[in-house]
């Protein structure tokens, strides 16, 4: 357990830039949506609902938190592989000390964000129609719960496709790995898609029917309910990516 | 036991080593030596495990080779990359939580004896000292299999000396085996067990350093450039 909280510890202090620099670029934008919304309006209320919208963007903007984090933290390693790769500890130790402190670092910009979005409403008197605090707090919690498995969900696309590359670098060259990796990412979303069409695949996730929350289906992000096969289906996927990398970086990557 | 059985490596068109069958036992420390781009480094990636060759197999006390034989062999990279926000002895501390074999006390004797301060900002470091810092990680590893690839690299000559006196006292022979790849020959020359020479990806020499020393009345450069140029059969 202290090899990997040690671990973890480094991995903070590697991803502390990438957590700084949000930080810092979610306090501006706050700021400037402020500023030009006190500007454009007659007053603070204008402002406050400029910050409000700029909170729900930010939220939503999470879903790709991980996935940036991955790409600061792997690329921050390039350069170290001889250390990083030298580790005895297995891939999936590596990898989930990496991923645990990318959570950690959106936990906080998350949250932010979205103190930000219920002070604002707060403020502003303005709950959604037919919302309650509860409700509303309810429903948000489930729209964040869905970034976070959104966000893990890109970030382990990303590893997996990171991991493609670095196993292919030294053997092809930069410019065709690349292009190899790209293609095969395509082809895979591509068959993905095409099999999310079939019966086959209808079957597998159309059970476990649960209502969505109401903001989602005003806004047409979802058509009243959700299915729990669909989560499944995708976490299914998540450990394969996952699972994958981790022998990649055991068995294939060169430093 | 290092043992390789025909290993190739192929980096895109060129090729790093050539159908190479090797093997080494505990108890030496072995240079491997070489001109510029002859497969050195490669041959110690390949034993750490951090390459994978492109055919035949290298083995490690019969266990076949991939980055987790680290559990077994101490590295030192020719690279000076490390994480620069650590300091000197946080460096120590984190390879001390990583690696169960790091001995902290040996690794403290060896910082003391390299004169590296424990709160020095790795960053700040000097190329030296980064050279020296690498030496302390690595040698304060109990493993079976020590690997040091261009240990003296950018350090003044009497540093140099200081340290390859260092090693010695530093490498518990009756366990492990050290390869050093080097190009200051003559500063290692004395503590080498046996020399491998390298060109073009092949090992064309393989030689006990004393008998190549009182038998053949050579040093290592003359028997290297000897060999290089024909005047000598390749002994493999």
């Amino acid at each position: 357990m202290n090899t990997w909280w040690q671990l973890s510890k480094k991995e903070f202090r590697l991803g502390l830039p990438a957590f700084l620099f949000t930080l810092i670029g979610l306090v501006a934008v706050l700021t400037l949506a402020f500023y030009l919304g006190t500007r454009a309006g007659s007053g603070d209320h204008e402002g406050l609902q400029a910050v409000k919208a700029a909170s729900l963007l930010l939220i939503t903007a999470h879903v790709l938190y991980l996935l940036c984090y991955m790409v600061y933290s792997l690329q921050s390693e390039r350069k170290k592989l001889h250390l990083w790769l030298a580790s005895p500890l297995p891939g999936s130790v590596l990898l989930s000390a990496k991923l645990a402190n990318g959570l950690l670092a959106m936990t906080v910009t998350l949250s932010i964000s979205s103190a930000v979005g219920l002070i604002t409403t707060a403020l502003l008197h303005d709950l959604p129609k037919g919302y309650t605090w509860g409700t509303l707090i309810a429903n948000g919690g489930f729209i964040i719960l869905n970034i976070y498995l959104m966000s893990i969900f890109f970030a382990l696309c990303f590893v997996f496709f990171w991991m493609i590359y670095r196993m292919l670098l030294r053997r092809l060259g930069g410019i065709t790995s690349g292009v190899i990796t790209g293609l095969f990412a395509w082809l895979l979303s591509y068959l993905t898609n095409l099999f999310e069409k079939t019966e086959l695949y209808h079957a597998i996730v159309r059970w476990g029917k649960i209502s969505s929350p109401s903001i989602l289906n005003q806004t047409g992000i979802s058509s009243g309910h959700i299915y729990l096969g669909v989560y499944i289906w995708y976490t299914g996927i998540a450990v394969v990516l996952f699972a994958a990398s981790c022998w990649i970086l055991d068995k294939k990557v060169e430093v | 036991m290092i043992k390789f059985e025909h290993v190739g490596k192929r980096y895109l068109k060129k090729v790093a080593l050539k159908d190479i069958n090797l093997e080494l036992k505990p108890g030496k420390i072995v240079g491997l030596i070489g001109e510029n781009g002859s497969g050195k480094s490669t041959t110690l990636k390949l034993i750490a495990g951090l390459i994978q060759p492109t055919s035949g197999v290298v083995t490690v006390n019969g266990r076949r080779v991939t980055r987790r034989i680290s559990e077994h062999v101490a590295y030192l990279s020719e690279l000076d990359e490390f994480y620069g926000f650590f300091t000197v002895g946080e460096m120590i501390a984190f390879f001390a939580s990583q690696y169960p074999d790091f001995n902290r006390e040996k690794a403290e004797e060896i910082r003391r004896f390299m004169k590296l301060a424990p709160d020095s900002k790795i960053k700040n470091l000097s190329k030296g000292n980064r050279g020296r810092l690498k030496i302390v990680l690595t040698l304060a590893r109990e493993v079976p299999v020590v690997l040091m690839d261009e240990p003296l690299s950018g350090l003044d000559p009497m540093v140099r000396d200081a340290i390859v006196k260092g090693l010695i006292s530093f490498i518990d022979l009756e366990r492990q085996i050290v390869l050093i790849t080097t190009h200051e020959i003559k500063e290692v020359e004395t503590i080498l067990d046996e020399v491998l020479l390298i060109k073009g990806g092949e090992i064309i020499g393989h030689k006990n350093v004393e008998e190549l020393r009182d038998r053949e009345n050579l040093g290592l450069v003359e028997w290297m450039t000897k060999v290089y140029a024909g005047d000598c059969p390749p002994t493999v």
